[in-house]
């Protein structure tokens, strides 16, 4: 199998293993990945992230908790590809073999042992970018599915 | 007449779910409708001589088409419990197949203790002053005015919750759930009557038998037709301003790929732009990215904001006609 159909392929895959079917809402899918790493999930915005070269999002998990950090946008979608590129890391189990010698100059603070894994929504060039950003774009179509189907009565009845 | 007419009506709404809930995975409205259409047919005079002197002119097609419709007022409670969030116990129960399992049992027992003589398409009027013949038959309609009683519950609900031309489905449905229950209510006072010997009395509710059971399922059908296809409807009309965004934002995102190529240059990613939507939502997430990169000079005029602002309440169904956002992300990740 080509390199170009792995990654391809691997976005549809991860989707299924969610079992949240064809689909379901944001604060579902947070719930679900929150589920499956049996820890807390948090979300914060941090304003000035993108002055570091573009950088829009980045994830970083610890033993206790993932977090999520993204940059401010005024398009609520773009902030929303933003979290689902990170929670597609999280998903495809990415970021083993990061270098985080970047991580030092973003976020100096956080000490690099209780930091397990970083991995940030930048340059999509690597396959593992590519892969995340493939899955998020399909977690967008999920979450706009469950905007059409708004309830269960429409589910069944509509 | 009515039973043609009402059988017309059923089969007309079996064919346009079939259409308009095609792909679809819940099947809870298709089983109920085609059941009923096959019990209603069952109920046309002609037909059913036919088939009831086949097997053997016991009136055995009077319990078929009965069984039948209690299994298809059965999938119509299904799909209402389905439906609604808010399941108590007792509705869960009502609506469930241990009562189900009790009302087919009754039906089957009290029938088989009717002295039904030869094929007859009026049983209940020749055979209703039989105590197993009222049982039977109330048996039947108290079981229908449970399932009703839970639809037009739910479906009120619904009313509140809709808005506009989204009211009129559960309207229908909620008048024809309120028929149904009259009616279920005038069948139990006929057998009552017939049973207590008061034949006109019996007559006088008669007379609006036929009319109750024609708007209660001209009313049930309609509703149940028309809410999938305002979907569809809608639906269609979404798909079409998707187009209409698409190609208003390809100029723009073309732009933007030039200064700062995205994933769909990538032939790694394998995008496919078949979808009208997935290729909307990657060309205004690149036409994004690309604004929001300090490394690359990229800036939306006026008009292009006021049309990439546009496509992007489109996809997140925030634009003309379309439900609330899911996405939660704005009260979970902005301060």
């Amino acid at each position: 199998m080509t390199d170009t159909v792995k990654v391809a392929t691997r976005a549809p895959e991860a989707l299924q293993e969610l079992e949240l079917g064809d689909s379901f809402s944001f604060d579902e899918l947070v719930s679900a990945v929150e589920h499956r790493r049996g820890r807390p999930l948090r979300i914060v915005e941090l304003a000035d992230l993108s002055d570091r070269d573009g950088i829009c999002a980045l994830w970083f998990g610890t033993d206790a908790e993932d977090l999520v950090v993204h940059t401010r946008s005024v398009s609520a979608l773009h902030r929303q590809q933003f979290v689902l590129h990170e929670l597609a890391h999280i998903i495809l189990d990415h970021g083993h073999d990061d270098d985080l010698d970047g991580a030092d100059q973003l976020l100096p603070d956080i000490a690099p042992a209780t930091r397990r894994r970083l991995l940030r929504r930048q340059d999509l060039v690597t396959a593992d970018e590519i892969a995340a950003e493939s899955l998020a774009d399909h977690l967008a179509a999920a979450i706009r599915g469950s905007v059409m189907h708004e309830s269960k009565y429409l589910e069944i009845f509509g | 007449m009515t039973q043609v007419i009402v059988s017309t009506l059923l089969w007309l709404l079996v064919a346009s779910l079939l259409i308009l809930r095609r792909g679809r995975t819940d099947r809870s409205i298709l089983l109920s409708a085609l059941t009923i259409a096959v019990a209603m047919t069952l109920n046309i005079d002609g037909l059913y001589r036919w088939v009831d002197r086949l097997l053997g002119g016991t009136n055995l097609v009077t319990l078929a088409a009965d069984l039948a419709l209690m299994l298809g007022i059965f999938f119509l409670g299904r799909a209402v419990a389905k439906a609604t969030e808010y399941r108590p116990r007792i509705v869960r129960f009502a609506l469930g197949r241990v009562v189900l399992a009790v009302a087919l049992v009754c039906t089957v027992v009290a029938f088989a203790f009717i002295d039904r003589g030869v094929t007859t398409t009026t049983l209940m009027l020749d055979f209703g002053a039989q105590p197993a013949a009222a049982v039977y038959s109330m048996t039947q309609f108290a079981y229908d005015a449970i399932v009703l009683t839970a639809m037009a519950a739910v479906t009120t609900r619904q009313i509140r919750r809709g808005r506009g031309v989204d009211r009129l489905p559960a309207v229908s449905l909620v008048i024809g759930s309120a028929l149904g229950l009259v009616l279920a209510a005038v069948v139990i006072a006929m057998d009552v009557a017939h049973l207590a010997g008061n034949i006109s009395l019996m007559r006088g509710f008669g007379a609006a038998y036929s009319p109750l059971f024609l708007s209660t399922f001209l009313f049930l059908c309609a509703g149940l037709a028309s809410q999938p296809a305002i979907r569809w409807m809608r639906a269609r009309s979404r798909a079409s301003a998707t187009r209409r965004l698409v190609s208003q934002t390809t100029p723009i995102w073309q732009r933007a790929n030039l200064v700062r190529p995205g994933m769909s240059q990538q032939d790694a990613a394998g995008f496919s732009a078949a979808d009208p939507e997935t290729r909307l939502h990657r060309q205004l997430v690149e036409i994004r990215d690309a604004a929001v990169d300090p490394r690359v000079s990229f800036e939306l005029s006026d008009a292009e904001s006021v049309i990439v602002e546009a496509a992007e309440e489109h996809l997140l169904g925030r634009g003309a006609g379309a439900g609330s956002s899911s996405s939660g992300l704005a009260t979970r990740a902005t301060p």
